[in-house]
C-alpha cells in the first residue's frame, strides 16, 4: 500500500502547477544571476574585495606556473556554478524546500481533498511518509535540473577551466581567512555535484520542518512562511557569537546544514561531514516523528 | 444480520460543548437511511467520526461489523462516501480523479470506473478537467468516486446540497438506482424532508447532538396520531373535544378541526360528539407529513442562519 501511495502522490505532485513555481523560481535565479555574472567586473571585484587572494593567485600563476595571469581564466562556467550553488543552498533552496513540504498536507486540507483521501482505508502515517518521500523526489528533481542548467549555461557561456576555491564562500574548515587553492575542472565538477547532493540532503531538514507545520495548519501559507521563517531565525541566531548564542549554536539545525561547504576544502574533512550529516538526519527524523504524532491524532475538519 | 453501520453512545466534545451527545444509531444492510437534523445538530460531525476524520471523545462505532478504533483505516474497506461537498483535484480529469481515489482503496478496473461514470450520467465528460465541471457534475462525480471500488455501504453527507431542483431529482434517482441495481446500503444526511420521505426506508433525527428518533418513516409519521374532522358546529365540537381525556392538541387547519388521539379512541370521540348534538360529516387521519413531524420534533433547536 505504501508504494501505491507513493505512486499516487508522485502523480499528484507532478501534476500540480503551483509546485512548478519552485522550479520557475530557481530557473529565474539562474537567468538573473548569469546576467549579473557576465556584467560583473571580476578584475575589479577581486582587487577590491579579495585582494589577498588576487595577489596570491597572480603570484602563483606568474611566478610558479610561469603563465600570464588573467582573472577571467578562473571566473569561468564552473566558478559561475560554484557561486550560484553556494548562494542557493543558503537562501534559495530553503524557500523551495519549504514550499514543497508546506504544500503537501495543508494544501490538500485547504482544497478539501485531504478528507476525501482520509475517508479511504489509508493509514495516516503511511500517507505522511509517502508525502515526505515524494517531496524528496521532487526536491531531487529540482536540484538536478538546477545543477544541470547551471553547469550547461555556465560552461557554454563562460567556459570550462580551473577555478579558485576561497574562504567564506566555498570553504568552511581547515583554511584560514583569505586562503585559497586551485581546483582542476574535473575535480571541481565532481565536487559541485557532491555539493548539490549533500546540500539537497541538508534541505530535508527544512522539508520535514514545513511538513510538520503542514500537519498542523489547514492553510499552506502558514507552513511555507513558517518553515522559511524558522530557517532564517535559526540561521541568524547561529551567526550571533556572543554569550548565550554561543551555547545554543550547536543545537540550531542551520549550524549543521552548511556542511556541504566542506566539500570545497582541499582535504575534505569527512569526519565533520559525517557528524553534520547525522545531525541533519536526526533533525529530519525528529520533525517527521513530530509530524506523524500530530497528524495521527488530528481532527480533520476542513 | 450485522448492521452496516452502528454507533453506541458516540460523543464529540469541543471544550465544554457537546456537539454529538451519546448518539446510538444503526443502519441495517440493504436499507436507505435518512439522517435528518437542523443545521448544527451534529450530523456531519457524526459522519466525520464514523469515517475516521475526527476522533470520538467517547463511544464506539462499527462499519460493516468492524470497530473503527480497533480496525483503524481497514474499518473503512467496503465503505464509500463523501463529507460535505465532494472535493477533487481540479487539475485532473474526472476519470483520473476516480482512478486516483479508487487506487487509495485497492484499485478498480477501467470497466468499473466507466460503469460508475455511466451510473451517475457523466459519460462523455470523463476526460474533461474537473475544474470545468459544474457544481451538479461534481456532486455526481462525488457519488461515482464513492462507488469505487464496489462498496457495500455508502455514506453521503448532503448529496443534494446546493443543487437546483433538476439536480436534486437527478441525485435522488441515482441513489434509488444504486439501491435497486446494486443493493447498496446507503446513509445520507439531508435537509430535504420530501426527498427523505420519497427515498428512505428508515430515518434518524438528530437535534442538538442527540438522536431524537430512529425508525421507519411510517412509524414516525404515525407516531403523530393526528386526526381531523368536519363538524356542523365547530365551536361546540371543539368544546366537546377539549373535554375528552383521550384527546389532545385540538386545533383548526384549513376548515377542519384537528386533534391527536390513539387510533382506538377515535370511535369514542365520534360517539361523544354525536351525543353532544354535533353532526360529523367527515372524520379521518390528518395528513401529517414528515416535515410536520420533523419541525415539531426539532422546534427547540437554535436557529442557524
Amino acid at each position: 500500500m505504501f508504494f501505491r501511495l507513493c505512486r499516487i502522490e508522485l502523480g499528484k505532485t507532478f501534476r500540480r502547477k503551483d509546485l512548478y513555481v519552485s522550479l520557475a523560481l530557481v530557473l529565474l535565479f539562474i537567468s538573473i544571476y548569469s546576467i549579473g555574472f557576465a556584467w560583473q567586473s571580476w578584475e575589479r571585484y577581486f582587487q577590491r574585495q579579495k585582494a589577498t587572494i588576487y595577489n596570491g593567485l597572480k603570484y602563483y600563476v606568474e611566478r610558479i606556473e610561469h603563465r600570464p595571469f588573467r582573472i577571467e581564466d578562473f571566473t569561468n562556467g564552473l566558478f559561475f556554478t560554484g557561486m550560484a550553488v553556494a548562494f542557493s543552498f543558503y537562501l534559495l533552496m530553503p524557500i523551495v524546500a519549504s514550499l514543497i513540504g508546506g504544500v503537501q498536507l495543508a494544501g490538500e486540507a485547504k482544497d478539501g481533498t485531504l478528507r476525501a483521501v482520509l475517508i479511504r482505508p489509508v493509514s495516516r502515517t503511511q500517507l505522511l511518509l509517502a508525502k515526505f518521500g515524494v517531496s524528496v523526489v521532487y526536491l531531487t528533481v529540482v536540484i538536478a535540473i538546477y545543477f544541470g542548467v547551471t553547469v550547461a549555461l555556465g560552461v557554454s557561456v563562460f567556459g570550462w577551466d580551473r577555478i579558485i576555491a576561497f574562504n567564506n564562500v566555498f570553504m568552511q574548515v581547515g583554511e584560514g581567512r583569505g586562503a585559497f587553492w586551485i581546483m582542476q575542472p574535473d575535480d571541481a565538477l565532481q565536487r559541485l555535484a557532491m555539493v548539490c547532493a549533500l546540500g539537497g540532503y541538508s534541505m530535508l531538514v527544512v522539508v520535514s520542518l514545513s511538513l510538520f507545520l503542514s500537519s498542523i495548519f489547514d492553510n499552506p501559507i502558514v507552513p511555507i512562511v513558517g518553515g522559511i521563517g524558522i530557517y532564517f531565525i535559526s540561521y541568524i541566531l547561529g551567526q550571533l557569537s556572543e554569550g548565550f548564542f554561543e551555547h545554543i549554536r550547536e543545537y540550531l539545525f542551520t549550524t549543521h546544514m552548511g556542511f556541504w561547504r566542506s566539500l570545497f576544502a582541499k582535504e575534505i574533512p569527512w569526519h565533520t561531514v559525517r557528524t553534520d550529516l547525522l545531525w541533519c538526519t536526526g533533525y529530519t527524523a525528529a520533525f517527521l516523528l513530530a509530524a506523524i504524532v500530530v497528524f495521527r491524532v488530528r481532527d480533520v475538519k476542513s | 444480520m450485522v448492521d452496516a453501520l452502528r454507533t453506541e453512545g458516540l460523543v464529540k466534545r469541543y471544550g465544554r460543548r457537546r456537539v454529538v451527545d451519546g448518539v446510538s444509531l444503526s443502519v441495517r444492510e440493504g436499507e436507505i437511511y435518512g439522517f435528518l437534523g437542523p443545521n448544527g445538530s451534529g450530523k456531519t460531525t457524526t459522519i466525520r467520526m464514523v469515517l475516521g476524520l475526527i476522533a470520538p471523545t467517547a463511544g464506539r462505532a462499527e462499519l460493516l461489523g468492524r470497530d473503527i478504533a480497533e480496525w483503524g483505516p481497514k474499518s473503512r474497506e467496503g465503505v464509500g462516501g463523501f463529507v460535505e461537498t465532494p472535493t477533487f483535484y481540479p487539475y485532473m480529469s474526472g476519470y483520473l480523479n476516480l482512478r486516483t481515489f479508487a487506487d487509495l482503496s485497492g484499485g478498480a478496473s477501467d470497466e468499473e470506473i466507466m460503469e460508475a461514470i455511466r451510473l451517475v450520467g457523466l459519460l462523455g465528460r470523463e476526460k474533461d478537467l474537473v475544474r470545468t465541471y459544474s457544481f451538479g457534475m461534481k456532486q455526481r462525480l462525488g457519488i461515482a468516486q464513492a462507488l469505487l471500488p464496489q462498496p457495500r455501504l455508502l455514506i453521503l453527507d448532503e448529496p443534494s446540497l446546493g443543487l437546483d431542483p433538476h439536480g436534486m431529482v437527478e441525485i435522488r434517482k441515482v441513489i434509488q438506482r444504486l439501491h435497486r441495481e446494486k443493493g447498496l446500503t446507503i446513509l445520507f444526511s439531508t435537509h430535504l424532508l420530501a426527498e427523505v420521505q420519497m427515498v428512505c426506508t428508515r430515518v434518524g433525527i438528530l437535534q442538538l447532538g442527540k438522536l431524537l428518533f430512529e425508525g421507519p418513516i411510517d412509524q414516525l409519521i404515525r407516531s403523530g396520531r393526528v386526526y381531523r374532522l368536519k363538524p356542523d358546529r365547530a365551536d361546540r365540537a371543539r368544546e366537546v373535544l377539549s373535554g375528552l381525556p383521550s384527546v389532545s392538541a385540538v386545533g383548526v387547519d384549513d376548515g377542519f378541526l384537528t386533534f391527536e388521539s390513539e387510533p382506538d379512541a377515535v370511535p369514542d370521540v365520534n360517539r361523544a360528539l354525536v351525543e353532544a348534538g354535533v353532526r360529523v360529516f367527515e372524520i379521518g387521519p390528518g395528513a401529517k407529513t414528515l416535515e410536520d413531524v420533523f419541525l415539531e420534533m426539532t422546534k427547540d433547536a437554535p436557529k442557524v442562519l
